[in-house]
């Protein structure tokens, strides 16, 4: 100001040294600062543990946002930030979209496909004609009073404000953790819904615009055809920018470090362009996320991964927070509240009941078509977790003034529609759930009996499950793996990321790198060989690294509950109430204990998606001791079968020739990559699914274990194999183990011995190419400790298998 | 066409469940390594869900297969190795070890196994026989737990 006034007048005298340039930075400056508000706030709320557990972040948001932009009215009385439709559509959602396609677990998506397809088109089209249709209704009864809108513009209303919203309900969801059919019915509702309810909007729209009288039963057929026509062209437009994003990855060997750039980019194209031939561009970014997922996880090295995957979650959770900040700064806006005390609360009302109404109808009939049933509490929460949010909120702002005279107080409403959603039902969401999962069980007390044969009932349920559905054989899921295997893979997948895409030996493989991590991190931890040492209980050298064990302090027992209280913890109210009754503590003590150690059953223990955290689940940890168990048994009984006796000399052998093999071929790239290793010379392979390419040069240090681990996998499952690699003795798994194996290979030193021995038990297993995704692990997880640990054995001669590539 | 074991343990979801491999056992007949699509049948029939024109139907002839009591038979048979029709302790510990993480020590487990057994035993033998089972099992929903509605 003064300054520069100052130096203005004497311009044409001086230099200006420095000068205040606040409107050359005005606007870029501005939204950093409330980017950096916005971010703030998050580490704000989370100090206070309390308080995030009982209020949705969402929530909080709002309220800030209302603060603020009181402050903002306070200061300047006008309102001169709000969400506008044009940055919410371009900038703000599209990330969070994207974010929830990638992610999506696209074998639940799909296989929930149907129920998902008739809650988004039915259920929407169902909530929008019936609130629009009531309100009408109730406004011809005079109680509304006087309003300028008519038939047309209540179905208008009714259509944007029917649609569930996926910032919203992901927002909550994450909070309550529900089963996983569930989650993805109701989060693939919120994605779908986008189509019908884009659709009904701009249907309704023109009609407004061109009057009633003009719309005839063409137009109406018209507004049916688009429908079609937007859905099924957003998804085809989706999936055309999904093939060229993995054909593209295909080739970006040499320009790693702009990988990721490729995935953002093609995929926010497919949004422009659907939004282009105003065609759903929701659905298109959807799909563009859901389709490319496998193949550009294929193809991109693990640190453009990793790099993807934080990227794109740090995109979303700040969209999402800008989004319900500005949610609430866009409240304090004088001239646009009108309010009308009935439609308000009318509007509330038809909402939340003809949701109910909607759900319970489509749920009874889908229960008779579906192999899991939905059950009341899945609808009652799918009812109440039916959140409007920042989607309906941009629709209503979009709405001209000139066309759609109630304008005004259709975006009022709009609001506290959201907030109320958004605060109350976000709220009480997880004391209802909570409450009413408490009430199924509450009657009486289970016994240790029932808790635990009930939990192996849960077990041999989804065996069954998985065996009837495996040997059942879906038809259309073996169509597409075919066509997959057949024609996609060998266009979209570089040639490498073929080879080594058995899912099962990833996961395995996967698994058994965070076993030999945590065994150095564990032995740095602990110093050296403390760990070496623990008693395990199974013969595996164990590292007890996770929670201690529940010590026998009597009244600590429901302190520890506490702690270890997940969202929805139904050992709180057990314990509450077996306290009631006269019971000494230690069977407290053993009903505790086998509360919170018992294996969870599939359905319970996966949760599938975060917008805060990449999920590391501990669920990892209970697939990876079952797994050692059960291929530990499998290898045992297959040994015993077939083999005979141990040869444990022949391991040393086998392990010195693959040393000496190392340490002739191997040596270090600077970016890190490892040649292609290929010990296929010494060793038959039977099978062709195994050859490998020598030419190929690989550094995908995962195909090398691979490589290492399917050989004798191959050798192994040969009913007539050679006598060479029989003798797989396994120091970390025979039961009857050579101490001096054990002691030659440390496992610290060379997690070799985890790694390449458990693919190595998994004899049973050849290569398959029906499974079906297991856990979409990355190898990448591990990427960035890697690199941490990396840094010592870095410089050494690449002796070691694992320790050159993962430490 | 026949199954064998490595059919069964092709299937990946089961290498994570506790107890996979006691299940695909179960499929098995005694001491033979294949199924026909017969017996395979036999065995998911258990699973169906129990239909109540069924119960009144046929009071005289052999209890179908998916009845309250063949479901607990099913699961008892996983527990009980060596088919004496009684899980003794130490059958049940297998069990146990199986279904819970490595996290706790033997002599906790013994202990749990220790009261399971207390809690269901009736005549003092220290193992849980059929019956008991049953008894110690009446409230819980075993229709709806061991059901699964196949598609046509």
């Amino acid at each position: 100001g003064q300054r520069s006034s100052e130096s203005h007048k004497n311009s044409n005298q001086s230099f200006a040294i420095v000068s205040f340039k606040w409107d050359h930075v005005k606007e870029p400056y501005i939204i950093a600062l409330w980017i950096l508000v916005a971010s703030l706030a998050k580490i704000v709320f989370h100090l206070s543990h309390k308080v995030t557990r009982v209020v949705p972040e969402s929530a909080l948001l709002i309220v800030l946002g209302l603060f603020l932009g009181g402050i903002v009215w306070a200061a300047d009385h006008i309102a001169s930030f709000s969400l506008t439709p044009t940055v919410f559509f371009f900038y703000l959602l599209p990330p969070i979209v994207l974010d929830a396609g990638y992610f999506m677990p696209n074998r639940l998506f799909f296989g929930n496909l149907g129920s998902i397809l008739l809650y988004a088109v039915i259920g929407t089209v169902w909530n929008a004609a019936t609130t629009g249709l009531s309100l009408y209704g109730v406004y011809l009864t005079g109680i509304m009073g006087k309003l300028n809108s008519g038939l047309l513009d209540f179905l208008l209303f009714g259509s944007l404000i029917a649609a569930v919203d996926p910032v919203a309900v992901l927002a909550v969801f994450e909070e309550v953790h529900v089963n996983e059919v569930l989650f993805i019915i109701v989060f693939g509702e919120s994605l779908l819904n986008d189509a019908v309810t884009v659709v009904l909007y701009n249907v309704f729209e023109s009609f407004v615009a061109i009057g009633p009288m003009n719309v005839t039963g063409i137009e109406c057929l018209k507004g049916i055809v688009s429908f079609f026509v937007v859905s099924l062209g957003g998804t085809l437009v989706g999936i055309f920018f999904a093939f060229l994003l993995s054909l593209v990855s295909r080739f970006t060997k040499h320009v790693r470090i702009i990988e990721p750039g490729f995935v953002f980019i093609i995929s926010y194209l497919s949004y422009l362009t659907a939004e282009m031939l105003s065609l759903s561009a929701i659905l298109a970014i959807t799909f563009c996320g859901i389709c490319c997922q496998k193949y550009v996880k294929a193809n991109i090295s693990e640190q453009s991964s990793t790099t993807v995957r934080y990227t794109m979650k740090m995109m979303a959770s700040g969209a999402e927070t800008i989004i319900f900040m500005f949610l609430g700064i866009s409240a304090v806006d004088p001239d646009i509240w009108t309010w009308n005390t009935a439609f308000i609360l009318l509007t509330l009302v038809f909402i939340s009941v003809y949701r109910v109404i909607g759900v319970i109808l489509q749920t009874w009939i889908l229960n008779r078509y579906r192999t899991v049933q939905l059950e009341i509490i899945d609808q009652v929460v799918m009812s109440y977790g039916g959140l409007r949010g920042a989607v309906a909120f941009a629709l209503v702002a979009l709405l001209d003034k000139e066309k759609v005279r109630d304008r005004n107080l259709f975006v009022s409403t709009t609001i506290i529609v959201v907030f109320f959603t958004v605060i109350f039902q976000g709220l009480t969401i997880k004391p209802l759930v909570q409450w009413l999962k408490v009430k199924k069980t509450e009657h009486r007390e289970p016994k240790l009996n029932e808790k635990l044969h009930g939990r192996a009932f849960d077990h041999i349920l989804s065996a069954i499950e998985d065996i009837s559905g495996q040997i059942g054989h879906h038809y259309l899921r073996d169509k597409w793996s075919n066509f997959d295997r057949k024609f996609l893979r060998k266009i979209l997948m570089r040639r490498s990321a073929q080879k080594s895409r058995d899912q099962i030996l990833n996961v395995f493989h996967e698994l058994n790198l965070k076993d030999a991590i945590s065994y150095v991190a564990e032995g740095e931890r602990r110093g050296s060989l403390a760990f070496i040492r623990s008693p395990s209980t199974d013969n595996m050298v164990n590292v007890d690294f996770s929670t201690p064990l529940p010590s026998t302090v009597e009244g600590s027992v429901s302190y520890l509950l506490r702690e270890k209280a997940g969202p929805v913890c139904l050992d709180m109210q057990a314990l509450e109430q077996r306290r009631k009754s006269i019971r000494d503590t230690e069977d407290t003590l053993a009903h505790h204990t086998l509360q919170q150690y018992l294996y969870k059953p599939r359905q319970e223990h996966k949760h599938l998606y975060s917008r805060h955290e990449i999920m590391h689940s501990e669920d990892d940890k209970q697939d990876k001791e079952i797994f050692h168990r059960t291929m530990r048994k499998r290898l045992e009984s297959f040994k015993s079968t077939k083999l005979g006796i141990n040869h444990p000399k022949k391991l040393n052998k086998i392990h010195k020739r693959d040393r000496g093999q190392k340490r002739r071929n191997s040596s270090v790239i600077p970016n890190g990559n490892i040649p292609s290793e290929n010990p296929v010379q010494d060793f038959t392979l039977k099978e062709k699914d195994l050859e490998f390419s020598e030419s190929e040069e690989n550094n995908d240090y995962e195909t090398l274990h691979l490589g290492k681990g399917v050989d004798f996998l191959a050798n192994v499952t040969k009913q007539n194999f050679t006598d060479t690699p029989a003798g797989i003795d396994n120091p970390v798994f025979s039961a009857d183990d050579d101490q001096s194996i054990y002691t030659k290979f440390s496992p610290w030193l060379s997690g070799e011995d985890t790694v390449v021995p458990s693919q190595r038990a998994r004899v049973q297993l050849p290569y398959s190419p029906n499974f079906r995704r297991l856990t979409p692990i990355r190898l990448s997880n591990k990427s960035t400790d890697s690199f941490l640990l990396a840094d010592g054995p870095e410089d050494r001669p690449r002796s070691f298998l694992p320790e050159s590539t993962h430490m | 066409g026949l199954h064998s074991r490595e059919d069964f343990q092709r299937i990946p979801e089961l290498a994570i469940n506790p107890l996979g491999d006691r299940i695909i056992n179960a499929f098995f007949p005694e001491g033979e390594d294949q199924v026909n699509f017969r017996g395979f049948m036999r065995t998911l029939a258990h699973f169906r869900p129990i239909e109540d024109n069924e119960k009144s139907k046929d009071q005289n002839g052999p209890e179908p297969l998916n009845s309250r009591s063949n479901k607990l038979h099913f699961a008892f048979r996983l527990y009980d190795l060596d088919k004496d029709d009684k899980i003794s302790r130490d059958e049940l510990l297998q069990v146990l070890r199986m279904m819970v993480g490595v996290n706790i020590s033997d002599e906790q487990l013994g202990s749990i196994a220790d009261r399971t057994i207390q809690e269901a035993d009736q005549d003092g033998d220290s193992a849980i026989s059929f019956a008991e089972f049953v008894k110690v099992l009446e409230k819980v929903d075993v229709e709806q737990k061991m059901s699964i509605r196949f598609l046509h």
